[in-house]
């Protein structure tokens, strides 16, 4: 111990040994307060545009209200449901076989069943509906040869029904997800006790496993209802007129931009509803989930037919909703691409501008979101986990709403007309601002996962040993954070390849991501083109599910 | 020796969570006197690492006053000195290593505004210290529990704190590791004079370690005094199971009621000798060397007394006789 002077000798730290005693300076530590309240205030901005201009006077709401509102009301709420309902059929049985059982091929299938997840719906609704056409000639064949005059009814029926399993298909996943891991989570100790108590598989399914994932189950159907609500290409397709699809035609078809955003605040009220609800349910998981994953359940192997019954029952949804339209595109597209390669360099720069975008704001968006969730944690009060979640709003706000609340307040500045601002309405700032008040959720909660898992303790000794809140954060939590943060960029740049709504509305001229891209072809009825981007969205959103499926195995900061 | 001479003191100082009803600290008063090691004491919940806390700024008082050295560094008006600027040292019971840094650059964390000669002189002094020397580039996964903790008081001792605040650092830790490792941070608190704030629910931890000894209940300060004096003669039923079982005796001469430990118990047979309370044996239980004896003393039906006697062979239940408490007859008189 020689050499270690006592420590009442020099008290100090060892950076001050000026000998002069420091005076303490008192103050209030609320800079990171205001940096977090103007972020959200900012990111609050549009939403709070919509909702503002709604009292304002409309001249075709009452006629509005009269005529379409019903229809596109109705349509909502048949979509929601049907969707909804079909999404869990499928979802929830597939990931208690692969939770529970050993099969063949259940591995990969436990993984590849989120794969359809890869597929936006505007993309899956190019392929069905062409597959929906398929019927008609039937139809007209029954109407001339029977004299029964079936073609509307059974068209009707035909093109939602199809719209309804197409969208179940690729959104399935959500539910499979949250189902899979609360299946796996609390699974063990129950399950195995209720089989002690004398259940058969079965009735551990329908007495256990199912109120079990209740919860999960009601938290995925949320964001598939979201995904619902805030589709717009595939309604569109289909002509099966929702909420969002009636907020585009309100402003840009009939130009009553006060009846949009009414349409818009309808929207955002039930989304509003639905998201109390599930908050209700769900208590407090979130919703990327990150974590170990437990260990694993001791299987009950199904042999003989009924392993491959549970083979067949898992690869039907998949066949639906990812080989079928995978192989489709993949066709189409190598059709168009052996007699059109020049094709891609035509509309090359365009693309080329939206996907820098899309990887500049993928870069910059979970820096921001990672400054912010520290923000908040360094206090944590009522206040400021009222501010993260307020920050977390966009990500339950369909896109159109969103694009429309950002014309609303750039309009608004660019009326102004202060010299030095550039026109803000139509310009990559307007729409990669847009991008941050949408997908600015993804960040934080990895962020805000991350940081709880370098764990407060951590940050504290490094405040106690000199370090300030910013040095803590760059010295300590960044370094940490770089897995999350990477894999959080990885997803926000595939979601916005994805995004059709908002790009849509906002993008400036000469300017296109895959999505708008593959839309407008699509529009156009160049499907072998169209599937070119599609397949690259598909293949982009694969990529992001990988990510999302390695983070949900692995990741493990501290030891 | 007045407020403004003690190192760290608390003024009446008040600390509310919105969650709880009660307070978490409740205009308390305490002073850390330089060079002593203080333990705080209490059940969970009463408030004593809130109060850790509010000594290293980590939480804001909401009423009262937090001094350093006689000057304010946090107020009931949200006044706050930083943890960063008040140069201290903290340990928690999982050590909060850094996990992207190695034990060497662990330690050297705190050691700013060095020049790199006297930093690397400085680490490897501490490495010595805490017997950690040859594990330098090791990073926290790659050491045991108790490496992890002396890594974690040389990363705390580095910058030469002026005071050191422990976080129930043994919790994590088997028994027999915990007792070696105590023994170790106590060597090199004292040889540093270190002054050092410490919470433990560990009686043992606390009555090994600390010079004296604070008992908070619900967020007041109930007792302090030397570890012996808070043994002995504890203030409260309260205070006195901190340290174990403790037995309410009535002084039948002054009425006061005083808390007996049970291996101060002797049972005399004879219902005739002048000193000690007649009771009658409830039960009667073998724990090895010892025998745990439940008795009943007279005219206090609801009250019952934990014993431990040497030779309780002899002793059946119903037995009638007297029970004197060894060596107290300066605190307890006896009516005979």
């Amino acid at each position: 111990m020689a050499g270690v002077s006592p420590a009442k000798a020099d008290s100090n730290f060892l950076d001050d040994t000026s000998g002069s005693k420091r005076k303490f300076r008192l103050r209030r530590p609320d800079r990171w307060g205001a940096f977090s309240f103007l972020i959200v205030a900012v990111l609050c901005l549009p939403i709070a545009a919509v909702l503002i201009q709604v009292g304002r006077e409309s001249e075709s709401w009452d006629n509005l209200v009269k005529t379409v509102l019903g229809g596109y009301l109705l349509n909502t709420l048949i979509l929601v449901v049907g969707v909804g309902m079909v999404a869990c059929l499928v979802a929830v049985p597939t990931a208690w076989l692969v939770t529970c059982f050993e099969f063949p091929g259940r591995r990969i299938l436990s993984w590849a069943l989120l794969l359809p997840l890869a597929f936006p719906t505007y993309v899956a609704a190019f392929v069905f509906y062409q597959g929906s056409e398929s019927a008609i000639p039937f139809l007209i064949w029954v109407r001339n040869n029977w004299g029964i005059d079936t073609y509307l009814i059974f068209e009707l029926i035909i093109r939602y029904s199809t719209l309804i399993i197409m969208m179940a298909a690729v959104l399935y996943p959500y539910i499979y997800l949250a189902c899979r891991s609360s299946f796996a989570q609390q699974g063990r100790t129950v399950l195995e006790a209720a089989r002690v108590l004398g259940d058969s598989p079965r009735q551990v399914f329908f007495r256990v496993g199912l109120p079990m994932a209740r919860p999960g189950m009601v938290a995925g159907l949320a964001l598939v209802t979201m995904e619902v609500i805030n589709d717009y290409g595939a309604v569109h397709f289909f002509g099966v007129p929702t909420l969002t699809e009636g907020v585009f035609r309100t402003w840009f078809g009939m130009g009553d931009k006060v009846a949009a955003l009414r349409l818009a605040s309808i929207v955002m009220v039930s989304i509003g509803f639905l998201l109390a609800f599930e908050q209700l349910m769900r208590g407090r998981a979130q919703y990327v989930e990150i974590g170990d994953s437990p260990a694993p359940l001791a299987r009950d192997r199904l042999s003989g037919v009924r392993g491959w019954l549970a083979v067949f029952l898992c690869l039907l949804p998949l066949a639906i909703g990812f080989f079928y339209p995978f192989g489709k595109l993949f066709r189409w597209a190598w059709l168009h691409l052996t007699s059109d390669a020049g094709f891609l360099f035509t509309s090359g720069e365009a693309i080329a501008r939206g996907t820098g975008l899309a990887a500049i704001t993928a870069i910059f968006m979970p820096l921001l979101a990672a400054v912010f969730a520290y923000a908040v944690r360094l206090r944590e009060n009522r206040g400021r986990k009222l501010m993260e979640r307020a920050a977390g709003l966009g990500y339950a706000t369909p896109g159109a709403v969103i694009a429309v609340g950002v014309l609303v307040v750039f309009g608004t500045f660019d009326r102004w007309d202060v010299p030095w601002l550039p026109l803000l309405s139509g310009s990559l700032l307007a729409i990669g601002f847009a991008y941050i008040v949408r997908f600015f959720a993804i960040p934080l909660q990895f962020s805000r996962a991350g940081m709880d898992r370098v764990g407060r303790p951590v940050e504290e000794v490094s405040m106690l040993l000199g370090h300030g809140p910013l040095a803590t954060f760059l010295r300590v939590d960044l370094p940490l954070l770089k897995g999350p943060l990477i894999a959080a960029g990885m997803l926000l740049f595939v979601d916005i390849l994805k995004e059709l709504p908002l790009t849509l509305i906002l993008r400036p001229a000469n300017f296109e991501t895959l999505a708008t891209t593959a839309f407008s072809l699509a529009k156009e009825s160049r499907l072998q083109a169209c599937a070119v981007p599609s397949l690259m969205i598909v293949l982009a959103g694969a990529i992001g599910l990988l990510v999302m499926n390695r983070l949900m195995v692995k990741p493990s900061l501290n030891d | 020796m007045t407020e403004t001479d003690s190192l760290l003191s608390f003024r009446e100082v008040t600390r509310c969570f919105a969650q709880q009803q009660c307070p978490a600290v409740d205009r308390l008063s305490l002073t850390v006197e330089q060079g002593e090691i203080l333990a705080l004491i209490g059940e969970s919940g009463s408030g004593k690492s809130t109060l850790l806390r509010l000594a290293a700024g980590l939480e804001v008082p909401d009423g009262g006053e937090v001094l350093l050295e006689g000057e304010v560094v946090a107020d009931g008006n949200g006044n706050l000195v930083p943890p960063e600027k008040r140069r201290l040292g903290l340990m928690f019971q999982d050590g909060a290593l850094f996990p992207h840094l190695s034990a060497w650059k662990n330690v050297a964390y705190g050691l700013r505004g060095l020049e790199s000669k006297a930093q690397k002189a400085r680490i490897s002094e501490i490495f010595e210290m805490v017997d950690l020397s040859g594990m330098e580039k090791r990073f926290a996964h790659e050491l045991s529990g108790g490496e992890r903790q002396r890594l974690a008081l040389g990363r705390a001792l580095a910058p030469k704190p002026r005071l050191l605040l422990l976080d129930e650092p043994f919790s994590h830790l088997d028994p027999s590791l915990r007792r070696k490792l105590r023994e170790e941070i106590r060597s090199i608190l004292t040889q540093l004079g270190q002054t050092a704030l410490l919470v433990t629910h560990d009686p043992e931890d606390a009555l090994a370690i600390a010079s004296r000894l604070a008992i908070l209940d619900r967020g007041r300060m109930v007792q302090t005094g030397l570890p012996s004096e808070v043994y002995q003669s504890p203030a409260s039923r309260y205070c006195a199971e901190r340290f174990g079982p403790a037995n309410s005796v009535t002084d039948t001469v002054t009425g006061e009621v005083k808390w007996m430990r049970p291996e101060d118990a002797r049972w005399i047979s004879c219902e005739v000798a002048d000193e000690g309370h007649m009771a009658t044996v409830a039960s009667v239980r073998p724990m090895g060397n010892l025998y745990e004896v439940i008795v009943i003393p007279d005219g206090e039906p609801e009250n019952s007394w934990l014993c431990f006697f040497k030779g309780g062979d002899m002793i059946r239940p119903g037995d009638r006789g007297k029970v004197a408490w060894r060596g107290k007859t300066d605190r307890v008189a006896w009516k005979t």
